[in-house]
């Protein structure tokens, strides 16, 4: 039976080669734009690695997952024997390629701001992310006004070599700034009650219908919302106030949470912590799991270009040692990322009909010794380890 | 404090005058204190007893004490007398508290006692008897302290007890660390041997020299032959102290500020030879190390933080621990100190022992804190801290019970002299709003409010009929002598 | 001091934005709290009952059921199954209301506090993080005028305190004020209260179960404070969470927070403004009240220190008289300008602080204002150190007051632990208060003044079951509260060492 069963799915999966490859347009770069990906295993959307091997794509998008089997038709096939695939890793709270001051800090209300508009698709900082796997980020206004602006997502990269690819959302969450960093000695507000009363105003004005369109459709539950905390007590805060109006809530803080998990619990709010780095306090390190296994979505964030492209890697590789399950930390730098960033129907897991963003891991991303060996934005490769010899462990050069 | 100042020197003189005068004035030889409660601290309480003194010394004590007929007799009924308390540690009231050197065995607190400070008045106050005037913490050997009374206008007069003991400490002092400074007493008992061995053989040659011989022996010998024709005059200023110290003719006030220094602080005191007369004066941590207290068995000096707070990092979670339970329970005796900040309660001894029996430390453990245990510490357990018979007639009268925070001082006895009477006392009065401030102030237009404008000139009546009656007083006090 | 409609009113519009979902989160918190012996009966007996109103029941027992007290009284029957607390030789008395209390609003700083001159100076400088300890000098180098003042004193121009305040005075006024404006009555002191924080557990660990949370009085009128139960269930702690505008007179306005300056050799920004001394401070509360009133018939309202839009909104209902209006005032000179600019506008208030109480009696009877007195204090604990206003304190002024006949309430304001409530009692105790008359002093006059007195300040039946049971006389030095009650659930026990 074993034998039979393995025999029909080699003949699926051989008929199914064989359709891609002779319908579909056979490149003349087949090595940047393969019709198949042979692995030995792959990160399945909920995060476990499965041994199904082959992927298949089509028109930039995943077409199949299928297990081993042998390829009449080698030509367009990209073969990494004992590696892993990954979703695309997405960074969801950078700067990069954000050209300039994204501090826009006339005004603490500024929904008017969109991050997008500083977004330079040349900067050198998205070949440094795709060369350590990420490659979708979430681009943010600064957080330090009260209502900082829209983000965009885009992605790392594209066909054309060293640039930025295409843009996921130009509208993306809008950014809330709670805590100190809101508070400016020269302009209101200076202080916590300052910042809430003026945010009662603005939000009681959106309701109303008499303030900028974003933050009428945040109001009207349209639109999600990012907030930026400095303690536990914005995150109360910030729940309760923006996060009950938002479609999607997702709260950025790294340190204190736990007195805050059953409330957090009870919403739907996705928790971006990071990033982690090994001199921080095993309170801090351990608040990633103690929040997922209290049933939270958990983030995981590695400031790029602030900190390095490995460091959300280390992040999550961090969070695991402790405490954090090793199939919720993968989510958290794939799926739950893109659920962060509104982008979760096009990016963040290897499911077919999914964009082709993938990594190719030596081995499972968690472990710090497995390195990138290329990297397929839109079905494309952007990256090969081979053409880049200099390269180190983790895509750090 | 520097804004005080300004109602303290318009004050000062008023006060100087009673702070002074008694002192000066010659003691009844015999006054009995009779009907109140008292409290001998050692000894069982007697609830209403008398306290007879005679020449400044405490001639009887208990229920059923004959008085002599020309002994002045104070009926203190209602009150309760119980032995001064005694501070036993207090740099406040030097002009200031540590020099800029290190080492100054040399130095003595006699040369900057200022008699003329506040803090004296304020002590008398708050019924202390006895203060260790020593220096601060913030060195690593101090000078000599002494046993003063807060009255007297010159240190001569105030002294109970000179030369009690050299202040040490092992902490580090502002702007050094713990290798500097234990490095610095290695050094200085270092120099000591060396001093003590060229002068004993200096000795040596000397008195070979008169005997017009030549010596015959090598320099070590020559040491070891001197030694004994030392003379206590022979050492120089800079280690005569400390000879007495390492010989065990001085006390040593130790200053352990963390758990982690008090270990080296006993081990100190060991290798130098003055560990018997030890007093280990232990910063708010020390409690930590209460096992290594509690096996060095020395009289234990506690800072006046008595409450110590502690963060948990992981958990944020505050712990509170009330020091002198801690060393009550593992049967350490201990003394308290009056804290020197801006609290109005703290500053009180007895409101220190109050506290402690609050959190669980028995009365009495907390009565010998403020008065024999200190007394002990300084060496002057014979003299002072008890009210028994024989011993220096230095009591204080209070309108309560002393750990009852609503009871006042409300007569001092020093060597058996009056030095303190709150009635006399103009600030505490001005404080309380029992007289007119210094400066009348403007009467207001009461508009047909008659009844009050009357109560207030009633009131100016009384009080300037206070005011003369106390420069009777003082007239009539300054006629006495 | 009724619980007008516009309280009603508000607490319904914004009960969304924190309450409810305060309640709907500490719902779930209270679910996972163990499950605590609240529906049992608890038997205080045996211990002298100090009632709040002067009364003194001996040999007293209470019963507690439901979180209520439900009887009172001498060698009661003690209900068969009730858990019962004896303690001989203790007493009890309801629940101690600090109706001044100044929060902490995060305990996040303590955390910093090796660090802590930094980060006042990032508090008072907000864009000079990078300045190493040493270099930020007595105000950072936004002052110009560092070198002119001595060190151990403050700034004059910016109010940077030289040496290190007691930090609970700078998260105040650095946290808990807007200083973007000198009235500022539109936003409430309840955003920055953090119900987590450590600080309640000192306060009740005191004996305070209910606060009235106090304004900073960095602003001439500040915001609104909220009245917040120190212990229990954290979606029943907030009693008012809008009660009283405060308003400051003296000179804190001026140099409190970021200080208002002269523009004088240096950016101008909005800290250029009155007040900056006590005419200004004046000036800006009546400019403030009179604009108030033009607006409300239509009137545009025009000037450098207009109130802004909102803030004329609340003090609409300040002038009506439905918030009601506290005013800090320390000096003589600064209770007589309260009681005048009050009298301009019709206005009554709630005396807060009054260091220099007892030289103004008569009018303050006059006026029939009523005191929160307090703290108590020779040299002035926390910032007021640095303030010119705390030279005339005297330890009578309580007693004066209540002699007086005017009804007068206890705080410790920033004092916790032993500095705290209890031992502001036990100094009016030794200062000439007599022990009936300082309990009233911190239950029932608190109470009355805060328009919660039919809920606590008293042990009566009925009330809630707010309790502090002593292992001695009340207020004592060698007494402390042993166990605390609140709402029935005995909350602090130190019974075991």
């Amino acid at each position: 039976m074993p034998f039979l069963h393995r025999t029909s799915h080699m003949l699926l999966a051989v008929a199914v080669i064989a359709g891609a490859l002779s319908g579909a347009v056979l490149a003349q770069h087949s090595q940047h734009a393969p019709k198949a990906i042979v692995v030995d295993r792959y990160v399945t959307p909920d995060g476990t690695i499965s041994d199904k091997r082959i992927i298949t794509l089509s028109n930039g998008k995943i077409a199949a997952l299928l297990p081993h089997a042998e390829i009449a038709d080698k030509t367009g096939v990209a073969y990494y024997s004992g590696a892993v695939a990954c979703p695309g890793l997405i960074d969801v709270r950078s700067s990069m390629g954000a050209y300039g001051n994204t501090v826009e800090s006339a005004f603490s209300v500024d929904p008017s701001v969109s991050a997008i508009d500083s977004f330079d698709p040349d900067h050198r900082d998205f070949r440094r992310a795709v060369e350590s796997g990420i490659t979708a980020a979430l681009i943010a206004p600064s957080p330090t006004n009260l209502v900082a602006g829209a983000c965009a997502v885009v992605k790392t990269g594209g066909a054309s070599t060293g640039r930025a690819g295409s843009v996921l959302r130009d509208d993306g969450p809008l950014v809330f700034g709670f805590g100190p960093r809101t508070w400016r000695y020269d302009r209101a507000p200076t202080s916590r009650i300052g910042a809430m009363a003026m945010l009662r105003s603005v939000l009681g004005e959106a309701k109303s219908g008499s303030q900028h369109a974003r933050l009428q459709s945040l109001a009207s539950g349209k639109l999600d919302a990012m907030l930026y905390c400095s303690d536990a007590m914005d995150v109360g805060t910030a729940l309760r106030s923006v996060g009950k109006l938002a479609a999607h809530t997702s709260i950025i803080h790294t340190s204190d949470v736990y007195d805050l998990t059953e409330e957090l619990a009870g919403t739907k709010a996705t928790m971006i912590v990071g990033p982690y780095s090994f001199s921080m306090s095993q309170r801090t390190l351990s608040m990633a799991g103690v929040l997922a296994s209290a049933g939270i979505d958990v983030a995981l964030a590695g400031q790029m270009p602030t900190r390095g492209g490995h460091s959300l890697r280390q992040t999550a590789a961090l969070a695991v040692r402790y405490g954090m399950d090793s199939a919720k930390a993968r989510q958290a730098i794939t799926i739950n990322a893109a659920k962060a960033a509104g982008v979760s129907d096009r990016v963040g897991a290897i499911r077919p009909g999914m964009d082709a963003d993938l990594v190719i891991f030596s081995g499972d991303p968690l472990r710090m010794d497995s390195r990138v060996l290329a990297v397929y934005i839109d079905g494309i490769r952007v990256y090969s380890a081979d053409q880049h010899l200099t390269m180190s462990a983790g895509g750090q050069r | 404090m520097n804004r005080r100042l300004s109602i303290q020197t318009i004050i000062i003189a008023l006060g100087a005058a009673f702070v002074v005068a008694p002192a000066l004035a010659s003691p009844p030889a015999k006054i009995a204190l009779k009907g109140g409660r008292i409290i001998p601290v050692v000894g069982e309480d007697i609830p209403v007893g008398t306290v007879l003194i005679e020449h400044g010394k405490i001639k009887a004590v208990g229920k059923d004490v004959e008085i002599p007929y020309d002994a002045m007799v104070i009926d203190i009924s209602g009150k309760v007398v119980m032995p001064g308390m005694i501070d036993a540690h207090s740099s406040r009231g030097l002009d200031i508290r540590n020099e800029n050197l290190d080492v100054t065995p040399f130095l003595d607190v006699y040369d900057a006692i200022d008699p003329s400070k506040l803090y004296f008045e304020d002590a008398l106050r708050d019924g202390v008897t006895s203060i260790h005037a020593i220096v601060g913490n913030n060195c690593v050997i101090g000078g000599l302290s002494r046993v003063i009374h807060p009255i007297g206008i010159t240190p001569d007069e105030m002294t109970q007890q000179p030369s009690v003991s050299l202040k040490l400490s092992v902490s580090p002092q502002r702007g050094s660390d713990r290798m500097a400074q234990l490095a610095t007493f290695r050094e200085t008992f270092r120099e000591l041997g060396e001093y003590l061995e060229n002068l004993a053989e200096k000795k040596y040659e000397e008195s070979l020299e008169k005997k017009d011989e030549k010596i015959k022996v090598g320099p070590d010998e020559a040491k070891k032959l001197g030694k004994d024709l030392i003379k206590p005059e022979d050492y120089d200023d800079k280690h005569r102290n400390l000879v007495k110290l390492t010989r065990g003719q001085l006390g040593a006030f130790v200053y352990a500020g963390r758990a982690g220094d008090v270990a080296a602080a006993a081990s100190l005191a060991k290798e130098h030879g003055f560990f018997k007369r030890t007093t280990l004066v232990l910063g708010a941590s020390c409690y930590k190390a209460i096992d290594e207290v509690k096996s060095a068995n020395r009289p234990v000096v506690l800072d006046s933080k008595l409450l110590y707070r502690e963060e948990n990092p992981i958990t944020g979670k505050i712990t509170e621990t009330f020091i002198p339970r801690v060393y009550a329970d593992a049967g350490v005796a201990f003394s308290l100190l009056p804290s020197s900040n801006t609290s109005l309660a703290e500053r009180y001894l007895n409101y220190q022992a109050a506290r402690c029996v609050r959190n669980g430390v028995s009365r009495q453990a907390a009565l010998e804190a403020i008065t024999i245990n200190p007394a002990r510490a300084l060496g002057i357990g014979d003299r002072f801290g008890s009210i028994e018979t024989g011993k220096t007639a230095n009591l204080v009268v209070m309108s309560g019970d002393p750990l009852d925070f609503s009871s006042w001082v409300d007569l001092v006895y020093i060597n058996g002299i009056r030095a303190y009477e709150r009635d006399d006392d103009i600030r505490l009065k001005q404080l309380l709003g029992e007289e007119k401030p210094e400066v009348a102030e403007p009467a207001k237009d009461e508009k047909g409010n008659g009844e009050a404008a009357g109560d207030k000139a009633a009131k100016a009546d009384t009080d300037s009929a206070e005011d003369k009656s106390e420069e009777t007083s003082e007239k009539a006090e300054k006629k006495k002598e | 001091m009724t619980f007008s409609t516009h309280h009603q009113r508000k607490t319904l519009y914004r009960c969304g934005f924190v309450q409810l979902a305060t309640l709907a989160v500490v719902a779930i918190a209270m679910v996972s709290q163990p499950v605590r012996a609240g529906g049992g009966t608890i038997v205080v007996k045996g211990v002298t009952i100090h009632v709040g109103n002067g009364e003194v029941i001996d040999n007293g027992v209470v019963v507690i059921r439901d979180g209520r007290i439900a009887q009172v009284g001498a060698n009661l029957a003690i209900p068969p199954g009730a858990k019962v607390i004896e303690l001989s030789g203790g007493s009890l008395t309801p629940g101690l209301i600090d109706a001044n209390a100044a929060l902490e609003p995060t305990n996040r700083m303590m955390v910093d506090r090796r660090n802590a001159r930094q980060v006042v100076a990032d508090l008072f400088h907000g864009d000079h993080k990078d300045h190493k300890h040493e270099a930020v000098g007595c105000c950072g180098s936004k002052c110009s005028r560092q070198l002119q003042h001595a060190s151990g004193e403050k700034c004059k121009q910016c109010g940077f305190p030289d040496t290190l305040p007691m930090a609970v005075g700078v998260r105040r006024s650095a946290m808990t004020v807007e200083h973007s404006s000198e009235v500022i009555p539109q936003t409430h002191v309840i955003d920055s209260v953090n119900l987590r924080s450590p600080d309640f557990d000192r306060l009740v660990g005191g004996g305070v179960t209910t606060v009235f949370v106090a304004p900073d009085s960095a602003a001439v009128i500040s915001s609104q404070g909220a009245i917040v139960r120190t212990a229990g269930p954290l979606n029943a702690r907030i009693v008012r969470e809008t009660d009283a505008v405060m308003a400051a007179m003296g000179t804190d306005p001026s140099w409190r927070g970021f200080g208002n300056r002269q523009p004088c050799r240096q950016f101008v920004n909005f800290y250029n403004r009155r007040p900056t001394t006590r005419m200004g401070v004046a000036w800006v509360f009546r400019k403030a009240m009179y604009d108030t009133e033009r607006f409300e018939k239509g009137a545009v309202v025009y000037g450098a220190d207009a109130p802004t839009e909102p803030a004329m909104k609340e003090l609409r209902h300040v002038l009506s008289g439905e918030i009601p209006l506290r005013i800090q005032a320390r000096m003589q000179h600064d209770i007589l300008a309260a009681l005048r600019l009050a009298d301009e506008f019709g206005l009554k208030f709630t005396l807060i602080e009054a260091t220099e109480a007892h030289r103004c009696l008569d009018e303050l009877k006059k006026a029939k204002t009523p005191v929160v007195y307090g703290p108590v204090y020779i040299d002035a604990p926390g910032m007021r150190r640095y303030s010119s206003e705390v030279d005339h304190a005297r330890l009578h002024t309580l007693k004066e007051l209540l002699r007086a006949g005017i009804p007068t309430a206890l705080t410790a304001n920033e004092l916790r632990d032993e500095d705290g409530l209890a031992r502001q009692a036990m100094y009016a105790r030794r200062f000439g208060v007599s022990l009936a008359d300082v309990t009233r002093c911190v239950t029932e006059t608190p109470a009355k003044l805060l328009g919660i007195a039919d809920e606590v300040g008293t042990v009566t039946s009925g009330k809630r079951a707010d309790l502090v049971l002593w292992n001695g006389e009340p207020f004592d030095g060698s007494s402390k509260p042993i166990v605390v009650i609140a709402g029935g659930e005995i909350v602090v026990d130190r019974r075991k060492g």
